[in-house]
């Protein structure tokens, strides 16, 4: 398992650019999709308004670090601020809506990703409105200049360890325990004693907070943001990623980001019937693996529980 | 639920009995802080609690197993005590674990198996279980008998008296009027949201309200 990253990073290096820039585009997907997870497969909500985050996080660094207020503070600060500022609409956005379950839940949600979207595209003076903001900052690490496509696996491929890792403990935490029993029966968990808005909010923003980080390091990346990037089928397409790779999984999540990602790229070809093909392709997945491609229990926990007993 | 007084001292099992609907897991639901009272008092240790939700209660020291068992199917039977585990209970984790597991050898042996897996009187265990991870001074019992062959009913009966004989105390909700005078000190009976009757076991053991509220005789 430690040696997925080398071997995506070995791939990844010698790919041209194209290719490249694509398995950037998987890493950052699969980096969105751990995030929402804690929220859709662990604690079992569905949110449909993931994008805002990324949002929140995709402005905060268009913001600081360009042209546009001539603010061009360093990457790593921004990446922190756009993580706070993300976990702060995550408790903010919380607070109203985790007494909604179920349907309501995703409704309000998804209302939320509208409304950052269109404030995106409303607020001219700072956003530009639909114009976006473009020559932002290249971003730099210690010095390091994230500039190429290759630059950016690196810096994908350690964020997307870090944020498994992270994942993986908090699934195997109390935390994620309490969040299994809040998944399973919400009563019966308020009746064992667990603060279930308490542990809901928590989800919340620490999915947020990831879904921040995200943005900060997709608007370093496009070096340009509008709001056409953030619709809700941007979110949509990070619950489909949870979704079909495997609810509660990282590693589905993984599996999904990739296929995602790349179904579409290689469906470009037979661009009349692309989305007809990918709709169809998505609706067999479901069909024929409810619980999506690798199910809930053959996470990371078990994969370590494998190698240990060899 | 009108006019309800009940009360229960340190270390006693108070046993409510009463017919459908008479309010009997309400008033469990309310004292957990699972349902919120419209009006009245609710003491706990002598401080007032009434409001208090339910994971404030269980800090205090309440434990609540929900009728109808309600354990997390999914999860396997360690996991589902790790979720009623409760820190700064003056017990720690493993402590409980080994308390919990000497009680029911059988949860034990089937740590790693979902709870799906057990039985109905299993499940029953492992929600009296989980109950107890938190450590409570107080247990509610909500009809642990439901639906169980009467073999397990027993099984799980003697646990209850023996969590009595440790301190704990019980109130405990029964349909099984039998069973329940067996093992209470007090009784209460329900019916409509009202105390019907009360008293200690002994003394209204054969009490003709209590079969009344069962069997009413036809004037």
């Amino acid at each position: 398992m430690a040696l997925m990253p080398i071997a995506v990073v070995v791939v990844g290096v010698f790919l041209p650019a194209y290719p490249l820039r694509i398995l950037d585009l998987v890493l950052l997907y699969a980096i969105l999709g751990m995030g929402l997870n804690i929220v859709v497969g662990y604690a079992g909500l569905l949110d449909l308004g993931y994008v805002a985050f990324y949002a929140i996080g995709a402005y905060t660094y268009a913001l600081l670090a360009s042209p546009q207020f001539d603010l061009h503070l360093p990457f790593l600060l921004i990446l922190a601020i756009g993580a706070g500022l993300a976990a702060l609409a995550g408790v903010l956005l919380g607070i109203p809506v985790l007494r909604l379950r179920g349907d309501y839940l995703a409704i309000v949600t998804l209302g939320f990703g509208e409304i950052i979207r269109v404030l995106m595209n409303n607020l001219d003076w700072m956003t530009n409105g639909p114009q976006g903001i473009a020559r932002i900052d290249e971003a730099s690490l210690f010095g390091w200049r994230v500039s190429t496509p290759v630059d950016f696996l690196y810096l994908l491929v350690g964020l997307a360890v870090l944020t498994f890792l992270f994942v993986w403990r908090l699934q195997e935490s109390a935390l994620g325990t309490a969040l299994a029993a809040v998944r399973e029966d919400q009563d019966a968990a308020r009746g064992c004693g667990i603060d279930t808005t308490g542990v809901k909010l928590i989800a919340f923003a620490t999915s947020a907070t990831i879904g921040g980080v995200g943005g900060v390091v997709f608007a370093s990346m496009q070096r340009f943001v509008s709001p056409e990037s953030f619709t809700f089928w941007e979110s949509l397409s990070i619950v489909l990623v949870v979704v079909v790779g495997g609810l509660g999984n990282p590693f589905g999540v993984m599996l999904g980001a990739g296929l995602l990602v790349l179904v579409p790229e290689l469906l470009r070809a037979y661009a009349d019937y692309r989305q007809l093909l990918f709709g169809v392709a998505l609706v067999l997945v479901i069909l024929a693996r409810p619980m999506g491609l690798i199910r809930r229990e053959y996470g990371p926990s078990w994969f370590a529980r494998k190698l240990m007993a060899r | 639920m009108h006019g309800v007084s009940l009360e229960l001292f340190a270390g006693e099992v108070v046993c409510i009995i009463g017919p459908n609907g008479a309010g009997k897991t309400t008033l469990l639901r309310t004292v957990s802080g699972l349902c919120r009272p419209i009006a009245g008092r609710i003491a706990f240790k002598g401080e007032p609690v009434q409001g208090a939700k339910p994971f404030q209660m269980a800090r205090r020291g309440l434990g609540h197993c929900p009728e109808g068992r309600r354990v997390f199917q999914h999860l396997s039977v360690e996991e589902n005590l790790i979720a009623g585990f409760l820190p700064g209970r003056g017990k720690s984790r493993a402590e409980l674990f080994e308390e919990v597991y000497s009680l029911f050898p059988m949860l034990g042996e089937r740590r790693t198996q979902s709870a799906s897996r057990l039985s109905g009187g299993q499940q029953q265990m492992l929600a009296v279980a989980r109950a107890l991870m938190g450590n409570p001074e107080l247990l509610l019992l909500d009809e642990p008998s439901l639906g169980l062959a009467p073999i397990v009913i027993h099984q799980i009966f003697e646990i209850v008296i023996r969590l009595a004989e440790r301190g704990v105390s019980i109130i405990l909700v029964e349909q099984n009027v039998d069973l329940s005078f067996e093992i209470a000190d007090f009784i209460y009976a329900f019916e409509h949201g009202r105390v019907h009757c009360a008293g200690p076991a002994d003394t209204l053991r054969g009490d003709e309200r209590v079969r009344d509220l069962y069997l009413p005789r036809v004037a």
